[in-house]
C-alpha cells in the first residue's frame, strides 16, 4: 500500500486537473490497492456466503482514497468532480490493460485451438462505456457528468445532486435518460460487431 | 445529435415517463405531431429504459474488483493437479486456459490446458474437449503440439502437451 497523506493526494489531484499527466501515475497505485482490497473482500464474501453491500464498500474505498474535508478545496463538489474524472481515467486504463493482456495471451492459443472465443467481458464494457460517454458529452455535458459521478465515482443520487448543484429529482430524471441512451448505444454496438 | 433535437427528445421522453402506460400512446401521438423520426427515437429510448433498470447499477470500482476476484479465485496458478505443478497462465480462451506446468514425475516442463471451471459440469463442453484431445493425439506433425496426457483430477479436466517456448517470439509470459 503506497503511503500518501491526504494532503499529498489533494496536491496530485490538483496537479492532474491542471494538466500534469504524470500525477495520474502517482494516484493509480492508490486506486489499484483499493481494487485489490475490494477483490479480496469479494473473495472472502463468496466463501462465507456473505452478501456485500456495494455502496458501503465504495464509500469506505473513497474515505480511504481521499479526504474530501481537506480545506484546500473550495468545496466538496469541485473535489468530487475532479476525483470522479480521475477514477474514470484510471479504471478505463485498468480495463484497457486487461483487455490487451487477454488478447496477447489468446494469440498463443492458435496451436491448440481452431478458434478462440473471447466472450464480451466487463473490461471491454467499461471501455465501450467510456467511448459512449464521450459522445454523450458532445451534446449533453451534464448527463455525461452525472454518469461519471454515479458510475465511476459511485456517488448516490443525493451526493451527485450536491456536486452538480441541482435537485435530486433532476439527477434522477437525467440519469434515467442517460442510462437508457448509453444502454442503447452499447447494445447497438454489440449487434454491429456480430 | 444536435443539442436542439436532443432537448426536444428529452422533453417528450420525460413527460412520457410521467404518463400512465395506457395514456402513453395518445400522448406520443400528440407530442410528436406526425414527426416519425422523433417518435421512433423517443419510443426506442423508453424501451431501452425499461430494459436498463439494473444497467450501471454497480459502480465501476466494484465491477473492476469483481473482475479481479473472479480471475484470482478461478486461477490454478500455484496449485497441483495430479503430478503437475501449475505455474503461470500463458493463455485463456472460451474453451480453455493454458498454464505453464512442471511434470514432477518426468521432471520436465509442459503446458497444461484445463477446461474452465464454469464448463466443467457441461457434458457438451467435456465431450468437445475430449474430442479435441483425441483428434490432436492422432496427429503427428512438427507444427502440431504432441499430447502427453489427458485426464480428470480433483474435478479438473485437462490436456497436457509439450511446452512451446514462445518467449523468443516476444510474447509476454
Amino acid at each position: 500500500m503506497p503511503e500518501l497523506t491526504a494532503g499529498e493526494i489533494t496536491r496530485l489531484l490538483r496537479a492532474w486537473r491542471d494538466g500534469d499527466a504524470a500525477a495520474l501515475d502517482a494516484l493509480a497505485p492508490l486506486v489499484y490497492a483499493e481494487l485489490h482490497r475490494l477483490a479480496r473482500a469479494y473473495m472472502h464474501g463468496e466463501r462465507a456466503d456473505h452478501v456485500l453491500h456495494s455502496s458501503d464498500l465504495i464509500n469506505e474505498a473513497w474515505l480511504r482514497l481521499i479526504d474530501w474535508r481537506d480545506a484546500h478545496w473550495q468545496n466538496r463538489a469541485h473535489f468530487f468532480g475532479v476525483a470522479a474524472q480521475m477514477m474514470r481515467r484510471i479504471l478505463v486504463d485498468f480495463a484497457r490493460e486487461r483487455e490487451t493482456a487477454k488478447r496477447g495471451r489468446s494469440a498463443q492459443l492458435v496451436a491448440l485451438e481452431e478458434a478462440v472465443l473471447i466472450s464480451a467481458s466487463r473490461g471491454s464494457e467499461i471501455i465501450a462505456l467510456d467511448d459512449a460517454l464521450n459522445t454523450l458529452a458532445e451534446f449533453d455535458a451534464r448527463k455525461s457528468r452525472i454518469v461519471e459521478l454515479r458510475f465511476f465515482a459511485g456517488l448516490d443520487v443525493e451526493e451527485t445532486a450536491a456536486v452538480l448543484n441541482v435537485s435530486p429529482r433532476t439527477v434522477k430524471r437525467e440519469w434515467s435518460l442517460a442510462r437508457a441512451w448509453l444502454f442503447r448505444e452499447l447494445r447497438d454496438e454489440r449487434t454491429d460487431e456480430t | 445529435m444536435k443539442p436542439d433535437r436532443w432537448k426536444q427528445i428529452e422533453g417528450i421522453y420525460q413527460n412520457a415517463q410521467l404518463c400512465a402506460s395506457n395514456k402513453r400512446e395518445s400522448f406520443l401521438d400528440q407530442a410528436c405531431a406526425g414527426d416519425e423520426d422523433l417518435r421512433r427515437e423517443v419510443e426506442s429510448l423508453l424501451a431501452a429504459d425499461a430494459q436498463a433498470q439494473s444497467f450501471l447499477g454497480t459502480p465501476a470500482l466494484n465491477l473492476a474488483a469483481k473482475m479481479i476476484a473472479v480471475e484470482e479465485s478461478s486461477s490454478l496458478e500455484g496449485k497441483s493437479i495430479g503430478r503437475y505443478q501449475i505455474g503461470a497462465c500463458i493463455g485463456a480462451g472460451g474453451m480453455g486456459e493454458v498454464y505453464r506446468a512442471r511434470d514432477i514425475r518426468l521432471n520436465r516442463n509442459v503446458a497444461i490446458k484445463v477446461l474452465p471451471a464454469n464448463l466443467s459440469q457441461n457434458a457438451d463442453a467435456l465431450a468437445r474437449f475430449e474430442r479435441e484431445a483425441m483428434a490432436v493425439a492422432a496427429l503427428s506433425h512438427p507444427n502440431i503440439l504432441a499430447i502427453h496426457d489427458f485426464g480428470t483430477e480433483q474435478e479438473v479436466t485437462f490436456t497436457v502437451t509439450e511446452l512451446l517456448e514462445v518467449e523468443r517470439c516476444g510474447w509476454p509470459h
